[in-house]
C-alpha cells in the first residue's frame, strides 16, 4: 500500500485514526492519522487494491476503536451501519 | 384376559418395540459433533447416551398419556376405584419420585465423571505430539510429558485473532493447529463479550474482557473446520464466522508457522509483548 | 343504587378529570417527558460523540411514565390521604370499580380485578401479535444464508424486540388474565387485598411497550433480551428504551406478586383451608413468591447499567475494576425464577382444566402442590447453566448440574398427576382439552431438551446454538401459549359470556400443533448441527433446515392470526353468546356465580366450598335448565 505516495508496508498503530478491515477477504488497512501540527483541512491518502472474488456479500469495518468519548471508542457511531462499518456487495 | 389388561399389554409391547428400534437407530446414527477433538468425542457420546436414555423415556410418557385415555371407564371390568384412590395414591407417587430421582442422579454422576475425565486427560497430557518452541523447549509432549500447545485467541468486535505464545508470539487470522496435539486455548477479548466455538471439535467458551479463559482439547483428525461467535457482540456477531480453520499434520504445521513468522515480520515490532489478558488504550490512537 | 342521584349533583374537579383517565394519562406522559428530559440534560450532558444525552432520555423515560400514572390518577388517594382530606365518596367508589359498565371503564384506573383481568387479557394478546411479527420478519431473513431484506442492524433489532416483547408477554400470560380474574373468585374474596395496586401493575405495561417500541427510531438496541454488559454499555440510545421498559415490568411482576400472596393468605373465605384452594390458585400462589422475590434482582442490575450509561460507572467494564461476570450472575439470578414464573401458572392452569374433560377427580393434589413448590424452591440454585462455558470455575458446574436435573423431579410430578387424572377417564376432547394434550406434548420435549443442557459436556456443543432456542420455545410456546390459548376457549364464556366457535377452533388447535413441531424440531436439528443463535448469517449448508423453519413458522404465524380471527369474529362481530355459561359443565367455583358476575362478588362469603373436582360424586350440583347453575348461599342475583 501506498500513503501520500509513499510505500510502505505497516505503520505504528499508535498513529493510525482508523482503518479499513474486510474480515472475510483478509483485508486490513490501516489509515494514518491527520498530525495534530497540520493545517486545517489536511488529509491523508492511503492507496491500496485487494482482489475480490465472484460474487458475495462482504462485511466491512473499522477496526480502531475511534468512536470518542464511549466505552473502549466502540460506542455510538462504530456500531451504527452507514458509521465505519457497512456492506460490500460483489456480483449482480 | 380383561379388556384394560389386554391394552395395556398391547401398549407395553408396542413401547417396547419403538424403545428397542429407538436404541438400536440411536446407538448407530452419526450425532455430531464428532470426533474431531477429544472433547467432541466425549460430547457426542454424552449426547448420545442422553438420547439413548431420554427415548424409552419419552416414548414410555407419550403412551402412558394415550393408554391412560384409551382405557375408558366404561370397560365394564373396570370397576370404579373407591374415592380415596381416585384422589391419589402416596406409594405410586413415591416410587415414581423415586425412580425418577435415581435417574436423574445418575445423568448427573455419570455428566461429572465425563467432565473430570476430559480434564483428568488434559492434565496427564494425553496425545504425543512434540513440539519445539523457539527456545528450543519441549511444549508437546508425549503421555508422561505433560505437553501442551498454548493458543490464544483474542476476540473483538468482530473478528478472531489467534496468537502462538510459545511460537514467537505471532499472531494470524486463521487458525491452523497440528494434529494429536494438546492445545490450550487461552480465550479471552479486547472490548465486550464474545464467544468462541469451533464446533467440530467442541471447543467452546466465552471471550470475557480482561479475563483467560481456558479450554483443553486434543486434536484427533486432520480437516477444515469452521468457528463462529456464540455470544452476541453487536453489529456483526454473524460475520465472525470463519470456515478456514484448519488441523494438519506435523510437516505442514511447521511450514505455516514458518511462513506466517514472514509475513508478520513488518508489524512484530508494533505487537504488544504476550499477555493472558490486554487492555485496549483507545486514547492511545490517532493522535 | 344510589349512583344515579349522586350524578346529578355538580361534580368536583377530579371527578370530572377522572373520566377522561388515558387521556389525561397521555398528557401526563408528555409532561413528564419534558421534565424527566430536561433533569437529564442538565444532570449529565450528552458527550461530544454521542447523538444525545442518554441521562436525558433515561430520565426522559421514566418522567413519562411517572407523568402517565399521574395522569391515570394512580396518586390522587395516596396524595389526598397524606393531605388529609376524607377518605373516597360513594361516587368515587362506584366510579373506580366501574360499576357503570361500558367499555369506557376499561380506558381508566378501574381496581375491579375482572375488569384488570379482562384489560390484560387484550393486552397479552396484543403483546403475543406484536411479538410474532417481529419472529415473522427474522424468520423470513433467515430463508438466506446471507443478509438479504434485512441490514444487519434492522435484523438484531428486530431480534431484540420480538424476544423482550414475548418476554413481557410470558411473564404474564397467565397470571395478568386469568390470575388476576379468577383468584379472588376462586378463593370466595370479593377482591384483590390491595385493588389499586393490582391496576397499577397492568398500567405498567402500556407504557413499557411504547417504551420499548421507541428504541426502534433511537437506533435500537444490539444486545437481545439478555442485555449483556459490556455491549450494552457501549449501544446506541435505543439500549436505554430497553432498561427503561424492563425495569417497569420488572416492577409489575413485583408487584403482583406481593398482591397475590396477601389475596391468598387474607383474603380466603371464611373456613377455607390452604389444602381446599384450587390447584390454579397454588400454582399462582408459588409463582408470585418468584415473582416477588426475582425482579429486584433485575431492577438492580438494570440500574447498574444505568449508571454505566450514564454516569461513567464501570460495573460491567473490566478495565474500570468491574466485571461482565457481574451481569450476567445478577441477570441470570433474576433469569431463571423468571421462566419459571412463565411456566407455573400454565401447569396450574392445565391441571385446573383437566378433570373437567376427564370427568374425574385431580389426581394427587397435594403431590401437585407439592411439585410445584419444589419447582419454586430449586429454580433458585440453578441460574449458573447459563453460565457452564462463561469460564466460571469448573469445579461449580457439577453442582449446577445436579440441580438443574434435579428440577426434573418435581416437574415429573405434573405429569404423573395428570396422567393419574387421566387413568381410565371418560375424557372429552373438546378444544381446551386438545391444547391440554398438546400441552403434555410440547413440555416433554421442552423438559427432555432442557436436560440435555444441564448436562455439561453435552452443553458444551449444545449452549448458544438453535437447541437452546427450540427448548425454551417448546416450554415457553408450546406448554405456556398453548395452555393460554385453551384457557381463553375455556375461561372466554365466563368472562365475557361468548363461546368460541368449537369446529374452528380443532382446526385451529391441529394448524397450529403441527406448524409449531415443525418450526422447532427444525431448529432442534440446526442447534445440534451447529448454528449458533441471534446470527443473520450462517453455514450454507443449514439453509434446507431454516427453509423448513421458515416456512412451518410463516405456517404457525397463520394458525395465531386465525385464533385472532376465531376470537375477534366470536366476541366482537358476529358475538356468539352461551346460552349457559358453565358450557364445559365444569365444578369449578367460579362458574356458579351469575352472568355477569356482581361487580363485588359476593354480598357475604361463601362458606360452603372445597376442592372443585368431585366428579365422581354423583349428588354434585348440575346445571339448572334455563341458565346458570344453582346459586351458593350468600350469592344474589
Amino acid at each position: 500500500m501506498t500513503v501520500n505516495g509513499k510505500t510502505m508496508s505497516s505503520i505504528d498503530p499508535t498513529t493510525a485514526a482508523h482503518s479499513f478491515a474486510v474480515p472475510g477477504l483478509g483485508v486490513n488497512v490501516p489509515l494514518l492519522g491527520v498530525d495534530d501540527n497540520a493545517p486545517a483541512g489536511a488529509t491523508n491518502t492511503v492507496v491500496f487494491s485487494f482482489k475480490v472474488p465472484a460474487s458475495g456479500i462482504f462485511h466491512w469495518q473499522c477496526f480502531v476503536p475511534c468512536a470518542a468519548g464511549t466505552l473502549y471508542g466502540l460506542g455510538g457511531p462504530m456500531q451504527t451501519l452507514g458509521f465505519m462499518d457497512g456492506q460490500i456487495e460483489v456480483g449482480s | 384376559m380383561s379388556a384394560t389388561r389386554r391394552l395395556v399389554y398391547t401398549l407395553g409391547a408396542i413401547w417396547l418395540v419403538l424403545a428397542v428400534i429407538g436404541s438400536f437407530v440411536i446407538a448407530i446414527l452419526p450425532f455430531p459433533p464428532g470426533a474431531a477433538s477429544n472433547v467432541a468425542g466425549s460430547v457426542t457420546d454424552t449426547i448420545r447416551l442422553l438420547t439413548w436414555a431420554a427415548w424409552p423415556v419419552f416414548s414410555l410418557t407419550i403412551i402412558g398419556v394415550i393408554g391412560a385415555v384409551l382405557v375408558r371407564r366404561s370397560d365394564p371390568d373396570a370397576a370404579a376405584a373407591p374415592a380415596r384412590e381416585l384422589r391419589g395414591n402416596p406409594r405410586l407417587a413415591s416410587t415414581w419420585i423415586g425412580v425418577v430421582g435415581a435417574v436423574v442422579l445418575a445423568l448427573a454422576i455419570v455428566g461429572t465423571i465425563t467432565l473430570g475425565n476430559d480434564d483428568a486427560a488434559q492434565a496427564l497430557g494425553l496425545g504425543g505430539r512434540t513440539i519445539s518452541g523457539d527456545n528450543g523447549n519441549v511444549i508437546g509432549g508425549a503421555l508422561d510429558e505433560g505437553g501442551y500447545l498454548p493458543v490464544q485467541v483474542i476476540a473483538q468486535q468482530w473478528q478472531f485473532t489467534y496468537r502462538y505464545p510459545t511460537l514467537g508470539g505471532f499472531e494470524s487470522a486463521h487458525l491452523v493447529l497440528p494434529n494429536n496435539t494438546n492445545v490450550q486455548f487461552h480465550i479471552t477479548s479486547l472490548d465486550v463479550t464474545h464467544s468462541f466455538w469451533l464446533i467440530a471439535l467442541g471447543v467452546k467458551g466465552d471471550a470475557v474482557p480482561l479475563h483467560d479463559n481456558v479450554f483443553l482439547a486434543t486434536t484427533q483428525q486432520l480437516g477444515t473446520y469452521r468457528s463462529v461467535c456464540g455470544e452476541l457482540c453487536g453489529l456483526w456477531h454473524g460475520a465472525m464466522d470463519d470456515n478456514s480453520m484448519q488441523v494438519v499434520s506435523a510437516g505442514d504445521f511447521d511450514t505455516w508457522v514458518a511462513q506466517e513468522k514472514v509475513l508478520d515480520a513488518p508489524i512484530m515490532k508494533y505487537l504488544p509483548p504476550y499477555s493472558t489478558t490486554y487492555v485496549p488504550d483507545p486514547a492511545a490512537y490517532g493522535s | 343504587m344510589t349512583t344515579m342521584a349522586v350524578a346529578r349533583q355538580p361534580r368536583p374537579l377530579s371527578q370530572v378529570l377522572a373520566q377522561w383517565g388515558i387521556v389525561l394519562g397521555i398528557v401526563g406522559a408528555f409532561i413528564g417527558f419534558v421534565v424527566g428530559a430536561q433533569i437529564g440534560e442538565h444532570l449529565v450532558p450528552a458527550d461530544a460523540n454521542s447523538t444525545g444525552s442518554n441521562a436525558a432520555l433515561i430520565i426522559g423515560y421514566v418522567g413519562s411514565a411517572i407523568g402517565f400514572l399521574a395522569g391515570m390518577g394512580f396518586f390522587n388517594y395516596p396524595i389526598a390521604r397524606l393531605m388529609g382530606r376524607p377518605r373516597p365518596t360513594e361516587w368515587d367508589e362506584a366510579f373506580l370499580y366501574g360499576e357503570e359498565g361500558g367499555w369506557k371503564r376499561y380506558f381508566r384506573l378501574n381496581v375491579d380485578h375482572k375488569a384488570v383481568g379482562m384489560q390484560y387479557l387484550v393486552t397479552i394478546i396484543a403483546f403475543l401479535m406484536l411479538g410474532g411479527l417481529g419472529a415473522m420478519f427474522i424468520r423470513a431473513e433467515l430463508l438466506q444464508p446471507e443478509p438479504s431484506f434485512a441490514s444487519a442492524e434492522s435484523y438484531l433489532t428486530v431480534v431484540g424486540l420480538h424476544s423482550v416483547i414475548m418476554i413481557f408477554m410470558a411473564s404474564a400470560a397467565i397470571i395478568g388474565p386469568l390470575g388476576n380474574y379468577f383468584v379472588p373468585i376462586m378463593i370466595g374474596s370479593r377482591s384483590m387485598a390491595f385493588p389499586r395496586l393490582e391496576a397499577l401493575t397492568f398500567w405498567l405495561l402500556p407504557p413499557a411497550a411504547l417504551i420499548l417500541l421507541s428504541s426502534i427510531f433511537l437506533g435500537g438496541f444490539p444486545t437481545g433480551w439478555t442485555g449483556y454488559a459490556p455491549l450494552a454499555d457501549e449501544a446506541v440510545r435505543g439500549m436505554d428504551g430497553y432498561l427503561v421498559a424492563f425495569t417497569l415490568v420488572g416492577i409489575s411482576i413485583s408487584l403482583s406478586g406481593l398482591n397475590m400472596i396477601a389475596t391468598v393468605l387474607t383474603r380466603r373465605a371464611p373456613g377455607l383451608r390452604m389444602t381446599q384452594i384450587p390447584i390454579f390458585v397454588w400454582s399462582v400462589f408459588v409463582t408470585s413468591v418468584l415473582g416477588l422475590l426475582a425482579p429486584p434482582v433485575l431492577l438492580a442490575v438494570l440500574v447498574m447499567e444505568m449508571l454505566d450509561r450514564i454516569g461513567h460507572a464501570t460495573f460491567f467494564v473490566p478495565a474500570g475494576g468491574g466485571t461482565p461476570y457481574l451481569w450476567e450472575n445478577l441477570f441470570w439470578v433474576f433469569g431463571h425464577p423468571e421462566v419459571y414464573i412463565f411456566i407455573l401458572p400454565a401447569f396450574g392452569v392445565m391441571l385446573e382444566m383437566l378433570p373437567v374433560f376427564a370427568r374425574k377427580p385431580l389426581w394427587g393434589y397435594r403431590v401437585a402442590v407439592g411439585g410445584m413448590v419444589g419447582v419454586g424452591v430449586l429454580s433458585w440454585f440453578v441460574w449458573q447453566h447459563h453460565l457452564f462455558v462463561s469460564g466460571i470455575a469448573p469445579s461449580l458446574r457439577p453442582f449446577y448440574m445436579f440441580s438443574t436435573e434435579a428440577i426434573s423431579i418435581p416437574t415429573s410430578i405434573v405429569y404423573l398427576v395428570a396422567i393419574g387424572t387421566l387413568w381410565k377417564c371418560r375424557a372429552r376432547f373438546t378444544v381446551p382439552m386438545l391444547f391440554i394434550m398438546g400441552f403434555l406434548f410440547n413440555f416433554l420435549i421442552g423438559g427432555f431438551t432442557g436436560v440435555f443442557l444441564s448436562d455439561v459436556p453435552s452443553d458444551f456443543a449444545l449452549h448458544a446454538s438453535y437447541f437452546v432456542q427450540a427448548h425454551f420455545h417448546y416450554t415457553i410456546m408450546g406448554a405456556e401459549v398453548f395452555g393460554l390459548v385453551g384457557a381463553i376457549t375455556f375461561y372466554l364464556p365466563r368472562m365475557t359470556g361468548h363461546v368460541l366457535n368449537e369446529r374452528l377452533g380443532k382446526i385451529q388447535f391441529w394448524w397450529m400443533f403441527i406448524s409449531f413441531n415443525g418450526t422447532f424440531l427444525s431448529l432442534l436439528a440446526l442447534g445440534i448441527l451447529g448454528m449458533p443463535r441471534r446470527v443473520v448469517t450462517y453455514d450454507p449448508g443449514l439453509q434446507g433446515l431454516n427453509v423448513s423453519a421458515s416456512l412451518f413458522a410463516f405456517a404457525l404465524g397463520g394458525s395465531m392470526l386465525f385464533f385472532l380471527f376465531i376470537l375477534v369474529k366470536d366476541t366482537i362481530v358476529t358475538p356468539v353468546r352461551a346460552r349457559v355459561v358453565n358450557v364445559w359443565d365444569s365444578l369449578g367455583n367460579e362458574w356458579r356465580l351469575p352472568s355477569p358476575i356482581p361487580i363485588h362478588n359476593f354480598t357475604t362469603p361463601p362458606t360452603d366450598w372445597a376442592l372443585p373436582y368431585d366428579y365422581d360424586r354423583d349428588d354434585h350440583r348440575t346445571a339448572v335448565p334455563g341458565g346458570g347453575m344453582a346459586l351458593p348461599e350468600g350469592v344474589t342475583e
